[in-house]
């Protein structure tokens, strides 16, 4: 470990990349990124492109740094004043970090799902709309369409559809968090971020939501930061293997899983790791 | 091991235990205050109690009138022919002092224990008793009192004490009328160097005569001057013979009775020329007078009549003709049966008096609270008079010739105490209408406490609203702003700085209210309104200017944007405030804002104008979002940041002028209906009025300081337990903070800040020292923004050192405690459970 953290200190360390990733077309471009809370740095040098319309997993030990990562691409870190970072992050070839951008319009563009379901204390209907309505959309008809639409393509609609009106607390945790995937589809964005969106569900409800992941791959790039290998393996195409804070391995999932390139990657794959 | 866990338990259950004392300690602390305050004015609302204290044979001829010592132990008993002294007690007759004139007609003096007698011969004269207590043995007096009649006294043994009582007579010529003219009425009003008597002879003339008497200082000689008048008064009279006169205590009319009803006043306020005012039959269901008394202080006229009511009268304003004053029936009291009324004794110390009737009944009330204070029927076979002794603790009762004397201890601690008295509108003596008044002590003898606590509740209230109008916006504002925006070192300074604010203790506060703030606004009252109208406005306008700048620009300014408008928009408020008051002051208030309020020749325009800006504003912005906002909508689609930016400073501007328009429309409307502000307003008759220098803004401005303090950090506090995933999920979700604010934060953390709202209320509703000093404690209710007030808490602090221990007053002001307490508690659990549910709820998220 101390090994690991010295070579990151005098940047010996490289990341291995899969070749494959050369022919996707990119999304998100993470580059030479370091981000540090306080004085403790939390990402090391971080060089990841993100391929669009695909899933891409982050894994890793607790604590390596990959909620941090996902929050780092929407800027919600941001909202600590004690954290720094350095480098830069594209979305679509443009800053993210850029001191002009509009944050609220940066996170339109990436739909975010948290680790507990977040549903806001407010109806079923209005936690979907929700997005819209702070964007100015007052249009009954536009609304029911996108709620309509946004739950049935989070699997929901058929469950709640008449009870709309209902309090969201009234759902259960797996339907919570369908609910929160509706919501962050909703605005239509380019980018959906979730961190480790079934941690807090059962295995059935997990087994919903990761057909839900599947089916989202056809219109939105999906991140999600899961420390569930099978998992990841179920559902992305692309997977990153993260360690304290330092991208250690990236590739095709396949080739991850079936040989990686690294022994740490392997050494964790296979459950081997402390 | 075994010993750790032993230790542990042990430390476990002895703070488990403490924990358990402290708590239920608090609870009994509470519940103890609350005991004591109810324990200490429980009393206030007891009626009398009574007890019999002897029953004495006497040798007494028919009484007619009397007086009773201030002890309750001897009497002197008139019976046409003589004064007897008699011993209550015993029954035996001290003295006895028969007439040696022939008299027509008596007048009794409550105040002297005197008696004025009109003679045969055309004299008048004075009787005064003195009642006199000799101590004889100094010594501890236990046990029962023993009596004994020796010498012409009373003797009194209890235990080693002896004391000895007895009265002295003294008989005083005052006037002769000259041509012998016989006198049918007489009445008299003696004060320490004049006398004033009316009296009317059998020609049906009736006279006025001021009797003065001066001391020369150095040659202490002594000069009476007599001033005389009189007025004819055959027309009215017809013949009959006046059954009472009386003089009111002003000595501005005599009051003349008959049997029948018929009532006939005149006015005497010029000396020189007296007439008559009123002649009218006083009852219209034709009840006969049987006995006519004043209560104390010669003001109220009681009336004993055949149906076995005594009523009380006095003259009020006529309701069409304010100048007018008419003789009415203010208060009816039942003597308990339908018998005619025999005898009323009015008290020597307070508004009660005591009902006779033919029955024997015995029945006291106290006027103005109309409590009913004993019921006693009397042993006697025909009783004629009940006396009432000073101290209000004796009722002597005498009967016909050969009849006993019963003695009666009574209990009366709070007399003037009801309900109704301190919580409702009371008609107080020489008054027109009942009201809410407060008014504990004054110079003069024979005043009565006026007890309502109404004045003192409006107060708190009045005062508690204006704090938190200002109070609540300020502290919440801060609260979001520390909690949602603010970098963490912001955070922590701004919180210290509302510490310390809290800490200031109020006293200081009120001292800057008094003698800093009051003194300065007093000079710019309508430059402070307006800059408290154009700061905000300002701080919008700076808000649209900003958009204006370039959007890179913007961003980067990012958390410094609140500070640079602030530190625009504060000077800039202040300067339009100040600028615009002083032209709308030349333009609607008549170049004096102060003069203005009081004068009502000058047009209500501007002040309608000012109190109704807000709901024109209101009214505005209502219309907007109704009827405009789509157009405002297809407006802003597609345009360039920079011009949506320009045009919504156009749409402010718009609107500012339309709310003004829509103002000064109502405002206008509501001149032209006639309607002011400053006085005719249906109940609560006015909002503005003479300004006042310590007044409701002024303390509401200042007590807001006292009050943001706590209800900045509980709703801060509020605001911090919202979930921290709900707050990311919403920016997640493209939300600005302020969009998060609005549509999240503030709704989930609403109960949380309603509770500070709550604790922010029970804190100035007992907030003592800024009032104290800065409201003028007048006790009044008035709307007027412009005037002071006297709050519970004041009420309390001023007043309570002055009263007397387990007085009425003392008790009063315990009650007003109590009420202060209860008014508190109420708000304090309601926000309480508000906060627990609210607690549970957001356990939830
Ligand atoms: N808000 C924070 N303040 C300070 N340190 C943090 C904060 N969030 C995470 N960290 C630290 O950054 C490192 C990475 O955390 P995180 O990104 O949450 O890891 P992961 O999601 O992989 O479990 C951890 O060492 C954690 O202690
Ligand atoms: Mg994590």
């Amino acid at each position: 470990m101390t090994e690991l953290l010295e070579e990151l200190k005098n940047n010996e360390k490289k990341t291995v990349y899969d070749p494959l990733l050369k022919d996707e077309n990119i999304i998100i471009d993470i580059k030479d990124f370091n981000l540090y809370y306080g004085n403790k740095q939390a990402l090391f040098k971080i060089n990841m492109q993100i391929p669009k319309g695909k899933v891409t997993a982050l894994i890793g030990p607790s604590g390596c740094g990959k909620s941090t990562l996902l929050r780092s691409i929407n800027r919600l870190n941001d909202l600590l004043d004690y954290v720094r970072v350095e480098g830069d992050i594209l979305l679509d070839g443009e800053s993210v970090y850029d001191r002009s951008v509009d944050l609220s319009e940066l996170r339109k563009k990436m739909g975010m799902v948290a680790q507990k379901p977040n549903p806001f204390p407010m109806s079923i209907y209005d936690n979907v709309v929700y997005p819209l309505k702070i964007n100015g959309v007052k249009k009954k008809s536009i609304l029911d369409e996108v709620c309509e639409r946004s739950l049935s393509y989070a699997g929901l609609w058929d469950e709640v559809k008449d009870r709309l009106k209902e309090n969201a607390f009234g759902l259960s945790g797996g339907q919570q968090q369908r609910l929160c995937i509706a919501r962050a589809i909703a605005p239509e964005p380019e980018v959906i971020l979730m961190d480790e969106p079934c941690s807090a569900l059962d295995p059935i409800a997990t087994y919903k939501i990761e057909e839900l992941i599947l089916s989202l791959r056809e219109k939105f790039t999906v991140v999600i930061v899961t420390h569930n290998m099978q998992q990841a393996a179920r559902v992305s195409d692309f997977t990153a293997f993260m360690y304290m804070g330092f991208l250690v391995e990236y590739g095709n999932t396949i080739n991850i899983f079936k040989k990686p390139k690294v022994k740490d990657t392997e050494d964790y794959i296979t459950g081997r790791f402390g | 091991m075994m010993k750790k866990n032993v230790r542990k338990k042990l430390a476990d259950k002895i703070a488990k235990y403490l924990i358990t004392v402290g708590g239920i300690g608090t609870i009994l602390a509470v519940l103890l205050v609350f005991l004591f305050l109810l324990w200490t004015t429980i009393p206030l609302f007891k009626s009398g109690e009574v007890s019999q204290n002897s029953l004495a044979k006497s040798e007494l001829s028919d009484v007619r009138h009397g007086i009773v010592d201030e002890y309750g132990l001897i009497a002197a008993v008139f019976d046409g022919e003589a004064f007897e002294i008699v011993s209550l007690p015993t029954g035996d007759v001290i003295d006895r002092m028969p007439l040696k004139f022939k008299w027509t007609s008596f007048g009794y003096n409550e105040k002297r224990n005197s008696y004025i007698f009109a003679t045969e011969d055309g004299g008048i004269l004075e009787v005064d008793f003195e009642f006199k207590k000799d101590n004889i043995n100094q010594g501890v007096a236990e046990g029962k009192a023993r009596y004994s009649v020796t010498d012409g006294r009373l003797m009194e043994k209890i235990g080693d004490q002896e004391n000895s009582y007895y009265a002295g007579i003294k008989i005083k010529d005052l006037i002769k009328v000259q041509d012998g003219k016989k006198i049918t009425n007489i009445d008299e009003i003696r004060n320490d160097n004049d006398n004033f008597v009316a009296y009317l002879t059998d020609d049906k003339v009736l006279h006025l005569n001021e009797v003065i008497t001066k001391e020369n200082i150095l040659t202490g000689e002594i000069s009476t001057q007599v001033n005389e008048s009189n007025i004819d008064l055959k027309k009215v009279l017809n013949g009959r013979n006046p059954d009472y006169l009386k003089i009111n205590s002003s000595k501005t009319t005599v009051m003349i009775f008959f049997k029948d009803g018929e009532y006939i006043s005149i006015d005497t306020k010029i000396f020189e020329s007296p007439k008559i005012l009123e002649n009218k039959k006083i009852f219209s269901d034709g009840r006969k007078i049987t006995y006519l008394d004043f209560l104390i202080g010669r003001n109220t006229i009681l009336v004993g009549d055949d149906k076995g009511y005594v009523t009380a009268w006095w003259p009020i304003e006529d309701q069409l003709n304010k100048n007018n004053l008419v003789f009415s029936q203010i208060y009816s009291f039942y003597s308990g049966d339908d018998s005619p009324v025999r005898f009323i004794s009015p008290s020597k110390r307070d508004k009660s008096f005591v009902i006779l009737n033919e029955k024997g009944r015995v029945s006291m009330y106290h006027m103005t609270s109309g409590k009913h204070l004993v019921d006693i029927v009397s042993n006697l076979t025909k009783p004629k008079i009940a006396l009432l002794n000073q101290k209000n603790n004796k009722i002597a009762i005498f009967g016909n010739k050969g009849d006993k004397i019963e003695t009666y201890d009574l209990k009366i601690p709070h007399p003037e105490i009801t309900f109704r008295s301190v919580f409702g509108k009371i008609q107080y003596e020489l008054t027109s209408k009942p009201e809410y008044v407060w008014q504990s002590s004054s110079g003069s003898d024979d005043f009565e406490p006026k007890f309502s606590l109404i004045p003192l509740i409006f107060g708190t209230i009045k005062a508690t609203i204006v704090a938190m109008l200002f109070a609540i916006p300020v502290a919440i504002m801060s609260a979001i702003y520390t909690s949602e925006f603010a970098s963490k070192k912001i955070r922590n300074s701004i919180k210290s700085t509302i510490e310390i604010m809290a800490s200031l203790p109020s006293v200081v506060l009120g001292f800057i209210a008094a003698l800093i703030v009051s003194p300065f606004v007093e000079n710019v009252v309508l430059a402070t309104i307006f800059s408290f109208i154009m700061i905000p406005f300002s701080l919008i306008f700076m808000g649209h200017l900003v958009q204006l700048l370039p959007k890179e620009l913007l961003n980067s300014m990012g958390k410094y944007r609140i500070w640079i408008i602030l530190l625009v928009a504060l000077p800039l408020g202040l300067y339009l405030g100040v600028i615009i008051s002083s032209f709308v002051e030349k333009l609607l208030f008549y170049g004096d804002f102060k003069y203005w309020l009081h004068n009502y020749n000058y047009s209500p325009l501007g002040g309608w104008a000012l109190i109704l800006l807000p709901f024109g504003v209101g009214i505005t912005i209502y219309l907007y979002r109704r009827f405009l906002y789509e157009f405002y909508e297809s407006l802003l689609e597609n345009k360039s940041y920079h011009q949506a930016g320009v045009i919504e400073l156009v749409k402010f501007f718009v609107l500012t002028i339309c709310s003004v328009i829509i103002t000064f429309f109502v405002a206008f409307l509501i001149t032209k209906a006639g309607i002011d502000l400053r006085y005719d307003l249906p109940i609560i008759e006015s909002i503005m009025n003479t300004y006042v220098q310590r007044n409701a803004l002024i303390v509401g401005f200042i007590m807001g300081f006292a009050v943001i303090p706590i209800i900045y950090t509980v709703s801060e506090d509020a605001l911090n337990a919202v979930p921290e995933h709900l707050r990311s999920a919403s920016l997640a979700a493209g939300a600005t903070q302020w969009q998060t604010v609005v549509n999240i934060i503030l709704p989930v953390a609403m109960s949380g800040i309603f509770s500070a709202i709550m604790i922010g209320f029970g804190r100035a509703i007992g907030e003592t020292m800024i009032v104290l000093m800065a409201a003028g404690n007048t006790p009044i209710i008035d709307m007027n923004i412009f005037s002071g007030f006297r709050t519970l808490s004041a009420n309390i602090a001023v007043e309570l050192p002055e009263a007397v221990i387990n007085s009425t007053h003392y008790r009063v002001l315990y009650l007003a405690a109590l009420v202060l307490f209860l008014m508190t508690f109420i708000i304090n659990t309601f926000a309480e459970m508000i906060r627990i549910k609210y607690r549970k709820k957001s356990s939830q998220l």
